[in-house]
């Protein structure tokens, strides 16, 4: 058989694909289909290029300058002047203002971004007013790191700096390496010291776990690093108290459990 | 009894696609493998302009597309590499629709092979009434047992060719006519199943479907026979490459047809052992010098042979001459056995006492020369080299007589030829019938 020598045929495919071309149907198809994409991409050059755009601006203007979608005034509850003056110049807002064109998620970031702030609610009431609902950040410590002072809240959030801390003798003084990460331990030891003692300097954090706490003697309390203010409230109510006031010991070392340690005054301190 | 579900499918896909308006021809042969889409114009309407016998009920119609290729993968007129001749009708197909620049879903074949058996049929009933109706006829067809011997045969031809009443022959249409017994002979062609079952498979994967299928020695036979010889009858002797079909026609009906299992490409192969040449340069010298009698002229007459092949070195270098009488004296003996086994096969079939003793040859092979003479020799009849008739729109490149048969179809589809399945045969007996059958059957058998 060796007379047998098959020809260069097309493929499956192509036969195929030409017997669909072949059919009157799918030639009427795509000549329909093209005949139609080209009047409808020059129906659109055509508007295009011919339409007034001045007219799709003012039709633009007329709908934002509606009443009912225009914000006329900016209130902020819940925020002393401070705050209040500080939002005003971070959010820049020039009244009457159109509510479609204010990202309303974006200045909610913005204000939240304020160290004063710790959470804030914005809406749009019904008499066109962007309310903002704030809720300050309150001080309740000073902190000082670096020689700078910083007032810091109850979660250690640093909210401003102070310069000097008799600007706010209220507060209690932390000092020390993460000291603002335990703020609520520290003011609770505060707390029951300032019961007894009115001269206290500040608090100290001791290698991020511990707290010293010194008194305006240059008196230092060590307390320990588990149950501070159990062991703190055990020796202030013991008969052991007055070593407080002595003038003879500098250190009082609370870090045993069952002895105090103490360190005389040295005669070069004196 | 037979209903001929799948016979009557085809049918109506070919009546279909008539009404539709393009139809695909495609002729299997041994040699080559022709597509031919034809497109009719308005149906019953008679052309105006057409070269064809005049007929009624002729349908109109012309050639749009035509493509031949050289069948490969096919032998003796049969498969045997599906998927290279896939391939071709494939190729035929898309260079024929380009041409037309239409598209063809339905193709009637043509085709050869599978051993074609011919018989005849014949039953008769008595008639219901007085004249014969159509009634009538569809009883008596539903008379005939078309049980195919072997069972691996399929019915191919099942043509209704010859109507008697009484003692009257020759009728083509009984209806209206006065008379009590009514007979009919059937002309049955039966092939091999699986050879038609692998043209099916063939066709599908191609994306076409069957619409008819005709043996080519009765297609080609509509071609070359002229008006009278249909008339009178005649042999029609289908020359092809692979095999060599025949069939007789008697009253414009197909009567017998076979088919013998050499063709021409037997002669090439002669050539090409006897001069130790290649296929293509053995058929070349003989569709250019080839003929059957000798004359003193031929001893002179040197045809030089060409070595253009590839493998020119493994044949004969000393030779580049060969004389026509040398080519012809291989030639004839092949010939000479072709027409004995003609002879042989026609006188099997009983078909001495023909009328008219007319033979026409036709198919690619019976262009060769001096066949006439040889065929004239051996029949001792008359004897005609015959050429396909002309079809309108038919490119001059494809009027030899080597495509008679795709003609033949284009014409045989124009004017379709009657088959049992056209008529309505009653399949639900009535109960008393069926009962009677039944006795009779039991009469037969004991």
């Amino acid at each position: 058989m060796s007379q047998i020598k098959s020809y260069p045929t097309p493929s499956k495919i192509r036969y195929r694909l030409e017997r669909i071309w072949l059919r009157q149907w799918f030639r009427k198809l795509v000549l329909f289909t093209l005949v139609t994409l080209i009047l409808l991409f020059f129906s659109l050059f055509v508007l295009i290029s011919s339409y007034d755009w001045t007219k799709l601006e003012t039709f633009k203007q007329n709908i934002f300058e509606r009443p009912e979608l225009s914000i006329s005034k900016l209130k902020i509850n819940n925020a002393n002047s401070d705050l209040v003056n500080q939002i005003n110049a971070i959010l820049q807002l020039s009244f009457p203002i159109n509510s479609i064109q204010l990202d309303i998620k974006n200045l909610q970031k913005i204000i939240n971004n304020i160290d004063l702030v710790e959470t804030a609610n914005i809406r749009i009431n019904d008499k066109g007013v962007l309310v903002i609902d704030v809720v300050e950040r309150k001080p309740v410590a000073i902190f000082r790191e670096a020689d700078e002072l910083t007032l810091i809240d109850i979660k250690g959030f640093k909210i401003n700096n102070i310069f000097s801390r008799s600007d706010r003798k209220d507060l209690p003084l932390i000092v020390g390496i993460d000291g603002n990460l335990n703020v609520q331990e520290a003011l609770k030891i505060y707390q029951i010291l300032s019961e007894n003692i009115k001269e206290i300097r500040g608090i100290i954090r001791i290698g991020k776990r511990r707290w010293d706490v010194i008194l305006k003697s240059d008196k230092r309390i060590k307390l320990p690093e588990q149950n501070p203010k159990k062991s703190l409230r055990k020796f202030l109510n013991s008969d052991l108290n007055y070593l407080i006031s002595s003038n003879k010991f500098s250190v009082i070392d609370l870090r045993f459990t069952n002895r105090i340690v103490l360190r005389k005054v040295t005669e070069k301190k004196q | 009894m037979k209903n001929f579900k799948k016979h009557k499918e085809i049918r109506k896909k070919l009546k279909s696609a008539i009404k539709k308006g393009t139809l695909g021809l495609i002729d299997i042969g041994s040699s080559k493998i022709v597509c031919i889409i034809i497109k009719f114009s308005e149906i019953n309407k008679k052309p105006k302009n057409l070269d064809q016998i005049d007929e009624n009920n002729r349908v109109a119609y012309r050639v749009v597309g035509v493509a031949t290729k050289k069948s490969v993968g096919i032998k003796k007129g049969e498969i045997i590499i599906a998927e290279e001749v896939e391939k071709t009708i494939r190729l035929v197909v898309q260079q024929s629709q380009k041409m037309a620049a239409s598209i063809i879903d339905e193709v009637v074949i043509t085709f050869s092979g599978g051993e074609p058996i011919s018989k005849n049929l014949y039953q008769e009933i008595r008639t219901q009434n007085q004249s014969v109706s159509s009634e009538d006829i569809n009883n008596l067809l539903s008379k005939y047992n078309f049980q195919i011997y072997p069972e691996n045969r399929e019915i191919m031809h099942a043509m209704p060719i010859n109507f008697s009443l009484d003692e009257k022959t020759g009728l083509t249409d009984p209806r209206g006519l006065v008379g009590n017994i009514l007979g009919l002979d059937i002309n049955l062609v039966t092939i091999k199943k699986n050879v038609l079952e692998t043209i099916h498979q063939c066709l599908q994967n191609c994306q076409l479907s069957l619409a008819g299928i005709f043996f080519s020695p009765y297609i080609s036979a509509k071609s070359s026979l002229v008006e009278d010889e249909l008339k009178l009858g005649a042999i029609c002797i289908d020359m092809g490459a692979g095999t060599t079909g025949i069939s007789i026609f008697y009253n414009h009906q197909l009567i017998f047809a076979s088919n013998i299992r050499f063709g021409s490409e037997n002669i090439t192969s002669d050539i090409m052992q006897a001069f130790q040449l290649s296929f293509n340069e053995a058929e070349r010298i003989k569709t250019l010098h080839g003929g059957l009698v000798v004359t003193n002229l031929d001893d002179n007459e040197l045809i030089e042979l060409s070595f253009s092949d590839a493998n020119k070195e493994y044949y004969n270098y000393e030779r580049p001459f060969i004389s026509r009488a040398e080519l012809i004296s291989v030639i004839r003996p092949r010939c000479e056995e072709i027409i004995e086994e003609i002879q042989f096969s026609l006188d099997k079939a009983g078909l001495e006492q023909l009328s008219s003793k007319r033979i026409v040859f036709t198919g690619g092979g019976s262009q060769l020369p001096g066949l006439y003479e040889l065929a004239s020799e051996y029949f001792g009849a008359r004897i005609r080299i015959g050429r396909p008739m002309r079809v309108q729109g038919l490119p001059q490149a494809l009027q030899g007589s080597q495509f008679s048969a795709i003609i033949g179809l284009a014409i045989e589809i124009s004017n379709l030829q009657d088959e049992v399945w056209d008529f309505e045969i009653p399949t639900n007996l009535e109960p008393g019938q069926r009962l009677r059958s039944a006795v009779n059957w039991l009469k037969e058998n004991w």
